[in-house]
């Protein structure tokens, strides 16, 4: 991260010289200066410095503005030069403009930072225009559109003509730019609204002193320009008060075994004909009793109807005005207007505010405002005869129901889906919508969805017929009513069709929301100097029944294989691919020299280099594994055991596959030489057969240290002689370097090879 | 004070719609079914590049169809006759069996007292007498709220 800025910077500087901005050089080369210290470690990021590097950048952004509308600005950069370099602890400041150095404290950066600006932030070409102007023309546009496919409908009945054809396409294609254009118009990514919040929370985090994470999912929604706005003051509201009154201090959460630092999510997405904004936390949550008696204090409410109110009614009392929950109100939020602002701006759009309390664990705020105009690109699907669209941003794939990876197995009274090994609930949309299935259909579609609500599900439709561009407008509440439907629309063929809300049909079919939307606070590592080594393995299940894993770094490819292309001779079992030849293993159960069965799963590894396969029965899931591995009783076979959902499962060593293989590796030159300064069970099994494999001759024996090449020691034991220093690799056992001698994590094998081959062309 | 009311029959039943409402009559052939919505709904339609919900007043009051247009699906292209009325911020389309004529009612010629029955009740604001038949004005917002008359 720190390398783009500084590569921005960079180029911004550059681009100063070429262009002839002098104030622009100086401002950008004083920050890349001291980017450039911060990159190579010279310098230690803190917030005085990082405040100061924001205050120029801030200055090129209104220098910039001022270029484009001729303001003018005060040419003081200098105090904001002179104050970079000073908390950057620059010995030979320059000295020569005393006065300006004692007229501030340079560590003051705030000060600088609110200095009066004369200058009004430039505009550029822009008009006023009533809204209701743009509405209509929203309106027209689309109307256009469903009118050109009207259009294009008959015109299909009409014999081919081609000059018609011409003129028609060129219609089609004005019409298509003007929707683009009048569509940016009204929507605006919301990303450009959360671009503004790390800032945001920054400033809050100073302020209240506590360190906040802030984790945003734009999803990519598009909300209505208009919405953005009256999204954005709410928005910061909610955070500022997850911050300061959710978030609790470091100590309070240590004491209840939270991680130190507070998180806040922020996350957009679209669920039918509204768009949801979800501000969640793991804080303290709202404590409802005190909530009540702050509202009794305040003389909003009798205590005896306190009581009388549910859980939820008691909840939505942070909506009154005039009421705060605050200990002490501080500066950023707490004075008691807030909320029942809030709520009134989102409800005057038509929008609300849901709540989810989970005292002790968080708070989530969630917003819906409606959609005011639509285009989904939608995927139409055929069930009962009939045609529905659904949002293709749902959907995650599409399977026929010949495929072989997905099998539908009753459960109870009803069925569930099994892909690839994973369960999902599953249901025809015939059934869900209560209609007839046409007769016929041998071969159905499968969809795999995601919906915005609720966790995954696979919908079964007689097929799918297309996918286009949908302008899709609220249907009348009559239809909205049964929660399954998210809009309509009119395509080219003439005949309304429905959207389906995915939401709405997975509440039907008894989906509950996975939850995974509410952050559990993280529990406070134990050790907090240790990283957790964390790999990926994918499980399989071997042919001979059992179950194991694989480091999924290694698995290039799963693939079928035809049984008659995999044959033994010469006592190793062989592939076919194409017209090369692949050894592969796994078929060690086999006793015949061929394969029965018509297709085998197998495992495309590689270690960077070469190919091998893997025959398997099934492939299951990937996992990922925390936690150390515990040893093997075969370490020339597995590299270890691990836990997965509490059974032990082997961790297959691949490497000795690699070194089972014929062919030299090396291009012919000699075989550089490594010693391995230790010689334990892991360095015996699982690094010298990797480097043998890699093509380097190995040798434990610390005579041979002399001549090696290479030296390969464990972290921590002491160093060798002068000579000896330059050819050593050390090796770590933890993922992350903690120690401040250099050193390559030993299971990074890619790492490992690539350093070794660095050094002997080094060593010359 | 006197308004326009458009006369139209329900089934049997001599109705009147406020012309302040109405927006068009239309015939209409293609009706898309919504499943699993009310009974009374009797699907979508485009008129020109609007898609419109079509209710069906006989279910709403009723529970069922008494006097069926000459259709045996609901899909099947047939001319269906519809008065097109703007409730609020939605505009539906009611099936009518057939449309009449635009009449002048003054509204002290309303009787807001008469009971039409039941059934009617809940969608009627009055009757009025024109040329020797009562005919009942109706409310169609409630049409399209709450449910469906279960009377069978």
């Amino acid at each position: 991260m720190l390398d783009s800025i500084f590569r921005f910077v960079h180029t911004v500087k550059g681009s100063c010289g070429y262009l002839d901005l002098p104030r622009f050089m100086r401002l950008s080369h004083a920050a890349e200066d001291v980017l450039g210290k911060l990159r190579s470690g010279d310098l230690q990021p803190s917030n005085d410095l990082v405040s100061a590097i924001l205050a120029v950048i801030d200055r090129i952004g209104r220098l910039t503005d001022a270029l484009e509308n001729g303001a003018a600005i005060e040419d003081n950069d200098e105090i904001l030069i002179v104050a970079l370099k000073t908390v950057a602890g620059n010995g030979d400041a320059d000295t020569s403009k005393p006065q300006i150095l004692a007229e501030f404290d340079p560590h003051d950066i705030e000060t600088i930072m609110e200095m009066p600006e004369q200058e009004v932030r430039g505009k550029s070409r822009s008009v006023r225009i009533s809204l209701n102007l743009v509405d209509k023309m929203m309106n027209g546009i689309s109307d256009m559109v469903l009118a050109r496919n009207e259009v294009a409908r008959q015109l299909r009945n009409v014999p081919g003509y081609s000059e018609l054809d011409f003129a028609f396409g060129g219609l089609s294609s004005s019409i298509a730019e003007m929707r683009e254009a009048v569509e940016q118009m009204r929507m605006q990514n919301i990303d450009r609204l959360f671009s503004t919040l790390p800032r945001l929370m920054r400033d809050i985090e100073i302020g209240l002193g506590k360190k906040i994470e802030l984790i945003i999912e734009s999803g990519e929604v598009e909300v209505d320009r208009e919405m953005a706005e009256i999204l954005r003051d709410p928005l910061i509201h909610i955070m500022r008060n997850a911050a300061d009154h959710g978030i609790e201090d470091a100590e309070t959460r240590r004491a209840a075994g939270k991680a130190v630092n507070g998180t806040i999510r922020v996350a957009a997405r679209q669920s039918g004909n509204q768009i949801l904004v979800e501000i969640a936390d793991d804080g303290r949550g709202i404590d409802i009793d005190r909530l009540g008696e702050r509202a009794v204090a305040a003389k909003l409410i009798d205590p005896r109807d306190w009581q009388k109110l549910s859980e939820h009614e008691k909840l939505n009392m942070i909506f009154m005005p005039g009421l705060s929950t605050a200990e002490n109100v501080t500066n950023i939020s707490g004075r008691g207007v807030g909320m029942d602002v809030v709520r009134n701006n989102i409800c005057a759009v038509g929008g609300s505010i849901d709540l989810e309390n989970r005292p002790g664990q968080g708070l989530k705020m969630t917003l819906r405002l409606p959609l005011t105009l639509s285009i989904i690109a939608a995927l139409s699907v055929r069930a009962g005869g009939q045609n529905y669209g659904i949002s293709r941003s749902l959907v995650v794939e599409i399977f026929s129901s010949r495929n072989n990876n997905v099998q539908i197995m009753p459960l109870g009274d009803g069925e569930i889906a099994v892909i690839r090994g994973r369960k999902f609930p599953y249901a025809r949309l015939e059934n869900i919508l209560g209609i007839a299935e046409a007769e016929g259909a041998v071969t159905r579609t499968l969809i795999l969805v995601k919906p915005a609500v609720g966790a995954e599900f696979v919908l079964d439709v007689e097929a799918v017929v297309d996918t286009e561009e949908l302008v899709v407008k609220p249907a009348s509440p009559v239809i909205m009513s049964s929660g399954l439907y998210a809009g309509t629309s009119l395509p080219d063929t003439g005949r309304p069709v429905l959207l389906l809300d995915m939401s709405g049909i997975a509440a039907s079919m008894g989906i509950e929301e996975d939850g995974s939307d509410f952050i559990p606070a993280r529990k406070m590592a134990v050790e907090t100097e240790e990283e957790k080594e964390c790999r990926s393995v994918l499980l399989y299940r071997a042919l001979d029944g059992r179950t194991r894993a694989v480091g999924v770094a290694a698995v290039d490819r799963i693939e079928d294989v035809t049984g008659s292309d995999i044959s033994r001779s010469g006592g190793k079992w062989r592939v076919r691919n194409g017209d090369r030849l692949f050894d592969i293993f796994g078929l060690d159960d086999f006793t015949d020299d061929g394969i029965e069965q018509e297709q085998v799963t197998v495992l495309l590894l590689s270690d960077g280099g070469r190919q091998v396969y893997l025959a398997v029965d099934d492939v299951m899931d990937i996992v990922l594994i925390e936690g150390a591995i515990a040893p093997s009783g075969d370490p020339n076979e597995y590299e270890g055991v691990i836990l997965v959902n509490g059974d032990a499962v082997e961790l297959i060593n691949i490497f000795r596959y690699f070194e089972d293989m014929d062919g030299p590796v090396t291009s012919g030159r000699e075989k550089a030489l490594c010693v391995i300064n230790h010689d334990g069970r892991w360095e015996q099994q699982i690094l010298a057969p990797l480097l043998r494999g890699s093509g380097y001759a190995v040798s434990f024996d610390p005579a041979d240290r002399e001549r090696a090449q290479i030296i390969i020691a464990p972290e921590g034991k002491t160093e060798e002689s002068e000579k000896a220093r330059g050819r050593l690799i050390r090796l770590r056992d933890k993922m992350a370097q903690t120690g401040k001698k250099e050193s390559i994590y030993r299971y990074d094998r890619f790492g490992l090879l690539a350093a070794i081959e660095q050094k002997i062309a080094e060593g010359g | 004070m006197k308004e326009l009311y458009l006369l139209a029959k329900i089934g049997k039943a001599s109705v009147a719609i406020q012309c302040d409402l109405v927006e068009s009559v239309v015939r209409i052939n293609e009706v898309v079914p919504v499943p699993r919505s009310r009974p009374s709904v009797a699907g979508l339609f485009a008129l020109r590049s609007r898609v419109l919900t079509l209710i069906d007043p006989q279910i709403v009051v009723h529970g069922e169809r008494r006097l069926a247009p000459e259709k045996a699906e609901k899909d099947v292209a047939c001319e269906i006759l519809a008065v097109i009325a703007r409730l609020g911020e939605y505009s539906y389309a009611f099936m009518v069996e057939a449309v009449n004529d635009v009449v002048t009612v003054n509204a002290d010629d309303i009787d807001v007292h008469v009971d039409p029955g039941m059934a009617w009740r809940p969608f009627v604001k009055g009757a009025a007498m024109l040329d020797g038949e009562m005919i009942m004005i109706l409310d169609l917002q409630p049409m399209v709220a709450g449910q469906d008359s279960m009377a069978a």
